[in-house]
């Protein structure tokens, strides 16, 4: 190759870099023929398995305007909404959960939807209130829900029951019989419960809180509410499972309460019933899953619901808007039950009051003893950072590094300046 | 010495067109400029888009309160950065990440070294297969090594503790613990990257005349002798390259952390990176996670000019 030729190439290669470095961006998408509609979830276990058996039904029968769909893991889910949001490429729907709202809709980053409830044509008494009126903020509504579900339950395994002599038919109810059961079960290499280090802690806690009467944050959503009577009682209730009743070791490593129920070497496990699809996995693991026991003062359970919700476009396509929407009617109004086999409670009340609902899904029945209680987390701008200020304290806690009122009033402290901010 | 650099470099630039004109000679000199930098371009384009711009803007950034879902983007002058004096929990993960880089820089050198020396001799069998089980580690993704390396390291579930009972040794709270969990991660991070040193150590050897070991080894040297004073001044450029890359990449710590406690318990796996990344991606405070980048990088310049400074300006006389 000449000097000239090779020096050609080069300023080509550089080009074509450049070209995809500062090209590229600010497509303009056309709305005549048919649509393909992006549509972003982070459902990556049995339920994604579901929803991409409805979506592909979906774009057999409408292929004009066909769905197009990416399975992002939670964790980094929220991370590349923003950013191809902020780029202006945001997908035409997401599905992710209701706490997040805030966060989007207070940067005008969701499209309001009052104005399209005609085209979207659902009837609003159809579904359950509860979930249904999450979609709302600051008076607007942004989202509609696809499910809910009860974020903590309690799954045992029935056998060891069995063996100690417990009926498998009647699992704790109350603080007292909880810990009456976990003092029974215990023996040298098996243990009762395991205070989880990860994900289910914080929704314990929250749950605790709710169950004495107390919430995360004051009425005005501007100081925690964790440095209070509910919030310390909740906090000593852990702190009691391991250092006073006994019944939980201290040093639980992330995940491991999970690892050991599979083993078969733990009898309780507090967790969501998406954890279920885990456990199931492993043979021979006879196990239920019921509404968690009374701590407090009356029922409550932290609670989530997956909202569906459109991205603000860089430009308002109305025919894309309405292709979204009219999936989304045919989600909600048409496959509710084929949504409620991946595991959550559906929101329409005619298939959740159904006999076949009932029937048909055994798992469910722990989330259907606690949907008359359900107590949804207060919509705020900043509810991550606050909420991710209640793991490190409780860890601490459980190791007795604090006591309950040095955790709390920590606690409190650290969410105030972060409200403050 | 100085005087000589700058003759040769004129002397060079001077020679092509020794024989021309001025004006040919100018116009000569141009054409190969343009040449050097076009071939550069390659390189260059990327390099500028993807790390040079991303830098200088990021330093931009930090100047600002950066919001970037919202388009208002207030200049704050030095806010963010006088806002990390007082930030505990900023505090606290640049704590912990010295207290990390403290735990696995010197021992990712030294057992690479040591590894690379004792794979380079005759006395083991079967180098290449150590060479390689050692070096394979590091070619996994981190998420692969830190999930493992979790479930081996959980408290009644995992498989070493399940050996350390059974030989009379009490279980080791290894993730649970505030104490136990830094240093647990620091072992998973050493037994994962420690191929990568030793690969460069062992270069390192194989570039050493055995003429230089013999001689020593004629002039009475012994084994000790030989790595002291033959060996090691003459791992010079790779010990600075591995202690350099070390320390850096130790004070980047993310994945391994977020995966096997995401930075409990009670903050003590915390690092700046992770610190960082939520700051900025997950409470939209992109100026605030800027000034902390910036904060590590200054950190990691001035580690690494000492480093420079001791490890690589001595000459070794032969």
């Amino acid at each position: 190759m000449s000097r000239v030729k090779l020096l050609a190439a080069a300023a080509a290669i550089a080009l074509l870099f450049a070209g995809v470095v500062f090209g590229g961006a600010q497509g303009e998408q056309k709305s005549t023929g048919p649509l393909k509609l992006t549509f972003w979830n982070g459902f990556t276990a049995a339920d994604g398995d579901a929803l991409r058996e409805i979506v592909k039904d979906w774009n057999v029968q409408n292929p004009d305007k066909s769905i197009e769909m990416s399975i992002i893991v939670w964790s980094t889910f929220y991370d590349k909404l923003a950013a191809s949001i902020a780029a202006g490429r945001g997908p035409d729907l997401v599905a992710f959960h209701y706490d997040r709202i805030p966060e989007y809709a207070s940067r005008g980053q969701l499209l309001a939807l009052d104005d399209y409830m005609d085209v979207l044509g659902l009837e609003p008494s159809d579904f359950v209130e509860v979930p249904w009126n999450g979609g709302i903020y600051e008076g607007k509504r942004y989202s509609v829900p696809l499910d809910w579900m009860p974020l903590i339950g309690l799954y045992y395994n029935r056998d060891h029951y069995t063996d100690v002599g417990l009926n498998p038919d009647k699992p704790p109810t109350t603080l007292d019989s909880f810990v009456q059961y976990n003092q029974k079960l215990k023996t040298a290499d098996r243990w009762g419960y395991m205070v989880s280090r990860a994900t289910p802690l914080a929704r314990l806690y929250l749950t605790m809180i709710y169950q004495f009467e107390g919430d995360l944050l004051s009425s005005d959503n501007k100081k925690s509410a964790v440095n209070t009577e509910a919030g310390l009682a909740s906090a000593q209730i852990l702190h009691d499972f391991v250092y006073k009743y006994q019944i939980a070791p201290k040093d639980t490593a992330p995940g491991e309460e999970n690892t050991a129920f599979k083993a078969g070497t733990l009898t309780h496990v507090l967790h969501h019933l998406a954890m279920s699809n885990d456990f199931k996995g492993q043979t021979g693991l006879n196990l239920s899953y019921v509404a968690l026991p009374l701590f407090g003062k009356k029922q409550a359970v932290y609670t989530n619901t997956h909202q569906l919700s459109i991205p603000m476009p860089s430009k308002v396509d109305e025919n894309r808007i309405a292709g979204t929407l009219s999936f989304v009617r045919w989600l909600l109004a048409e496959q509710g039950m084929a949504w409620a086999a991946a595991g959550q409670l559906p929101v329409k009340k005619s298939i959740l009051e159904s006999a076949e609902f009932k029937q048909q899904f055994d798992m469910h029945q722990g989330q259907i003893a606690m949907a008359p209680y359900v107590f949804f987390p207060t919509k705020i701008v900043k509810w991550s950072e606050v909420y991710s200020r209640i793991d490190p304290n409780l860890q601490a806690l459980v190791l007795d590094q604090m006591t309950p009122e040095q955790t709390v009033a920590k606690m409190a402290k650290e969410m105030d300046e972060i409200l403050a901010r | 010495v100085i005087t000589d650099q700058n003759h040769t470099q004129r002397g060079v630039r001077r020679d092509p067109s020794s024989r021309l004109t001025s004006g040919q000679s100018r116009r000569r000199h141009f054409r190969y400029a343009l040449e050097s930098y076009l071939f550069l371009l390659p390189f260059g384009v990327p390099f500028a888009a993807f790390l040079l711009f991303p830098v200088l803007y990021g330093f931009f950034v930090s100047f600002h309160e950066w919001d970037f879902l919202v388009q208002a983007k207030p200049f704050v002058a030095l806010r963010n950065y006088a806002e990390l004096i007082s930030d505990d929990l900023f505090l606290k993960s640049l704590g912990n990440t010295v207290y990390y880089v403290i735990l696995t820089s010197p021992a990712l050198i030294v057992l690479g070294l040591l590894f690379a020396v004792l794979l380079n001799t005759d006395i083991i069998k079967g180098k290449g297969l150590f060479r390689g089980a050692i070096f394979a580690a590091y070619l996994l993704p981190v998420s692969v090594v830190a999930v493992i390396w979790s479930w081996l390291m959980q408290t009644r579930t995992g498989i070493i503790n399940y050996y350390l009972v059974r030989i009379g040794i009490p279980a080791i709270p290894w993730l649970a613990s505030i104490e136990w969990s830094m240093p647990s991660i620091a072992i998973t991070t050493v037994w994962w990257t420690v191929g990568f040193s030793m690969v460069i150590f062992l270069a390192g050897l194989q570039d050493i005349p055995p003429q230089l070991q013999e001689a020593a080894e004629i002039d009475g040297a012994g084994t000790l002798g030989r790595f002291w004073w033959i060996t090691l001044p003459l791992l010079r450029p790779s010990m600075l390259f591995v202690t350099v890359i070390t320390v850096i990449r130790s004070f980047q710590v993310f994945g391994q952390v977020y995966i096997m406690t995401l930075g409990g318990p009670s903050d003590s796996t915390r690092t700046i990176v992770q610190n960082i990344y939520e700051t900025g991606f997950k409470y939209y405070r992109m100026g605030s996670a800027s000034a902390q980048a910036f904060v590590l990088l200054a950190i990691l310049a001035v580690l690494t000019y000492f480093q420079f400074r001791i490890g690589g300006s001595r000459k070794v006389s032969l």
